[in-house]
């Protein structure tokens, strides 16, 4: 029964499994950190903006966090922030940037190329980061924002992916706004018409979306925490930074 | 300039992508949504962690899928290394008594289902309250998705259908119903192979539901099912098979007045007769057997890859069909047709009280085969037969006729008159019976042409005897009692069937109307005999007169 020990085994995520492991090798561990990294780059990004980094510097910058949030000696820190990916990026996050002038200097001494590269693609965000919006929220509030979004946008982009893989793209395209309407959108009868279908078959088809869209967003999250019954809890957090409490 | 402030939450939406709608309201849906654990506390079902401390034996890895009816999850067992499924039922299930017992019973029938086109069941047991069988992983999708997928063709749905035939032959054969064949219960591979699971689920589940609802989903379900009738057998999974295959070839379940699938998208119409047979309301109208669906389907095929030459032959011959609407005794007044039915790749056979075609039965049947009360052609059978072979009860006229009376080249019968003619009275050529009259006649009171004497070796000589003793009996005595031992009967019992037939409605498939292969042309035996017939009556009349004369010489002498 040595195995059962674990009782949380099952509400893991791969995420915990780095953790749990303590061990950096573990196969798999190094795939899923990288793998969040990917996701959620931006939150740091901006984070970097908004302490007076160029684009360009930015850029090289996230590119230096990551690759050492990637290294060995990182992953051990994780245990401290109990379990949460968000919050251990975001203490990395601040640690580095409280020692950016120091990183700084060392990529302009070409220190840099030691680091292992990740290779985004942060070309995007140039253009997302134009918003005033930000300048009024502190780093950490730019932070837990920005990744409210970024978890929006992947959640979004799941349910659309599996309403293509059913054939049904068309159906998301027309429904996509009315998952959390923030305007007025066109009349029911109108999709129906657009889709060829009855006014009830809309009215469904967009219970079943926000349904669904409800059920990926505690996916994507369940992805960055330890235990599954921290998923709402994270969510609230996210909630909160967007409602600016 | 675009509306900056949610009109549900009042909160900013400057940050965010228009078309996204309003962060907060969308992060309600991620909190407002009850969690997978939430949900199958609901329904009393287990989590993960739950089944796999639970079931020892087995590392439950995770959810595949849940409803009201269970939950199914993947897990591993160790020892064999392989991956299974567990399919657990809601724990109050499992505190009735009764259920358990049933549950136990029913698991064991299922293992003995073991078919490669049936989800395996491996075990099963009741653990922590729940209720769970070990089965089958597929690593595949379902029916219910390839179907909404819009990913099987019609040529792909005739390919499925016999799978399934088989696996629930094997089902029936054991005695173990399904009752809720659907899409969702029927599972495909990635190689395409279809399997069917959860058999006996839907009966068990109603057992233990006391209510009127049946666990079975109401559109493919039965209507003895749906009645709640408590006779339901085999049949009832054909029907459901019936409405599967219906959406298969349409996309959409047939409702209660359903469009033929031919005419509801570009399906071969033969298929119109499987569906409409497999969803006859009445079980006793639907096909009785798994097994004559897959005939069904197979012989079209086979027809389908019928070599090219003859597929042309019959593409060729399609012939003409005319039923009159008006009918005798539920037979149509007349009835032609001829060659193949294009539909049904078979002989055309017309029946009527006045039937022509190529093989025609009736009251008045002309045809290369005619078979009825007159039955004139190639070979004419009946009462009155005239033909090529013309064999009737009464007058048998024709190149080789035999009859009571028969008339032609070669005569045979109670009143034989011919060429060569043999009977009791036998007018002929050659002629032999009880009363021979003709050229070379043997029998017991002969005339012969005048001039002509028997030659005299015959009087004293074995030869002679049997030729004017024994021949003479064998024709007098002999060939009546063969009419009414054989003919009579034999084409008495044609008659009758062919009265005890009931007319086919249209696109109705009756038994036995398929002929055995007959020959083609037989129209140019029609034509033959009849002109064969009419030459050889002909003859016979010329004869007559003088024959008559000469009877009447021969019974005047007798009497």
């Amino acid at each position: 029964m040595q195995r059962k020990s674990q009782s949380d085994r099952f509400e893991t995520t791969q995420w915990s499994e780095v953790l749990l492991a303590g061990n950096p090798n573990q196969l798999g561990a190094k795939e899923a950190l990288d793998r969040l990294c990917r996701k959620y780059w931006f939150p740091v990004y901006a984070v970097l903006r908004k302490r007076g980094s160029t684009h360009t510097d930015a850029e090289d910058l996230t590119q230096a966090f990551f690759a050492e949030v990637l290294s060995d000696n990182k992953i051990a820190v994780a245990d401290k922030a109990r379990g949460r990916f968000r919050w251990f990026l975001l203490t990395a996050c601040n640690n580095f940037v409280a020692n950016v002038h120091r990183h700084q200097t060392a990529l302009k001494r070409g220190g840099g190329q030691k680091h292992i590269s990740i290779n985004i693609d942060m070309e995007s965000g140039l253009q997302r980061y134009k918003s005033l919006e930000d300048q009024q929220w502190t780093a950490e509030q730019i932070f837990d924002r920005r990744w409210a979004l970024e978890l929006i946008d992947h959640a979004t982009n799941r349910v659309r992916d599996e309403y293509e893989a059913r054939g049904k793209a068309a159906w998301f395209e027309a429904l996509e706004p009315f998952i959390a309407p923030g305007t007025e959108l066109p009349p029911h009868n109108q999709i129906a018409a657009g889709l060829n279908v009855s006014v009830g078959a809309v009215k469904t088809a967009i219970h079943r979306l926000r349904k669904r869209f409800g059920v990926a967003l505690q996916e994507e999250v369940a992805e960055t925490v330890h235990h599954r019954k921290e998923v709402k809890d994270e969510l609230k957090i996210l909630l909160d930074a967007l409602t600016g409490a | 300039m675009p509306n900056q402030f949610c009109k549900t939450c009042g909160g900013s939406l400057e940050s965010t992508n228009p078309n996204a709608g309003c962060p907060r309201c969308l992060l309600r849906m991620g909190i407002d949504e009850p969690t997978i654990a939430q949900e199958l506390q609901r329904f009393n079902l287990p989590t993960p962690e739950q089944l796999d401390r639970a079931i020892p034996r087995l590392d439950v890895i995770d959810l595949i899928a849940h409803g009201g009816m269970g939950a199914v999850y993947r897990a591993r067992q160790p020892e064999l290394d392989r991956i299974v499924a567990v399919k657990v039922l809601p724990a109050e299930l499992s505190k009735n008594r009764l259920f358990v017992e049933r549950f136990a019973q029913e698991a064991r029938t299922l293992a003995k289902l073991n078919h490669p086109h049936i989800v395996t069941v491996h075990d099963s047991g009741i653990t922590g309250g729940w209720c769970y069988i070990v089965m089958e992983h597929v690593d595949g999708i379902t029916l219910r998705d390839a179907i909404s997928q819009q990913a099987i063709s019609p040529e792909q749905a005739v390919e499925i259908v016999p799978e399934l035939c088989e696996a629930l032959k094997a089902a029936h054969r054991q005695g173990i119903v399904h009752r809720d064949i659907k899409p969702e219960n029927v599972l495909l591979t990635r190689d395409g192979v279809a399997k069917i699971a959860d058999f006996g689920i839907a009966k068990l589940l109603n057992s233990a539901i006391e209510t009127d609802f049946n666990a079975g989903t109401r559109r493919y379900m039965a209507p003895e099912q749906l009645f709640g009738g408590t006779d339901i057998d085999h049949r009832a999974d054909i029907y459901s098979l019936g409405v599967v295959l219906y959406e298969l070839l349409t996309g959409q379940v047939p409702a209660e007045d359903y469009v033929p699938p031919s005419r509801a998208a570009e399906i071969d119409k033969r298929l119109d007769l499987v569906v409409r047979k497999t969803l006859q309301k009445r079980p006793e109208l639907r096909y009785q057997d798994v097994r004559e669906i897959a005939e069904e389907l197979e012989q079209m095929r086979k027809d389908d890859e019928m070599p090219a030459r003859q597929k042309i032959l019959v593409q060729a011959n399609q012939g003409i069909q005319w039923k009159s609407r008006a009918r005798i005794f539920g037979l149509p007044v007349i009835h032609i047709a001829t060659g193949f039915d294009p539909k049904t790749r078979k002989k055309r056979i017309a029946k009527g009280w006045f039937a022509v075609g190529d093989v025609a039965i009736g009251g008045f049947a002309i045809g290369g085969l005619g078979v009825g009360l007159i039955g004139i052609g190639g070979a004419g059978m009946g009462l009155v037969g005239i033909g090529g072979a013309g064999i009737g009860l009464l007058l048998g006229v024709g190149g080789g006729a035999t009859g009571l009376i028969a008339n032609g080249g070669g005569a045979a019968g109670g009143i034989a008159v011919g060429g060569g003619a043999a009977g009791g009275i036998a007018v002929g050529g050659g002629a032999a019976g009880h009363v021979a009259i003709g050229g070379g006649a043997a029998g017991n009171f002969v005339a012969h042409a005048a001039g002509v004497s028997p030659p005299g070796w015959l009087d004293n000589t074995v030869i002679g005897s049997f030729v004017t003793e024994t021949l003479p009996w064998l024709f007098s005595a002999l060939l009546p009692t063969i009419y009414l031992c054989v003919l009579i009967p034999v084409v008495l019992t044609g008659l009758l069937a062919l009265l005890k037939q009931r007319n086919p409605k249209d696109g109705e498939m009756l038994e036995g109307e398929t002929a055995k292969p007959v020959p083609l042309r037989y129209l140019f035996g029609l034509g033959a005999a009849m002109v064969g017939g009419c030459v050889a009556v002909t003859a016979a009349g010329i004869q007559g007169s003088t024959i008559l004369n000469q009877v009447v010489e021969v019974l005047k002498a007798r009497f």
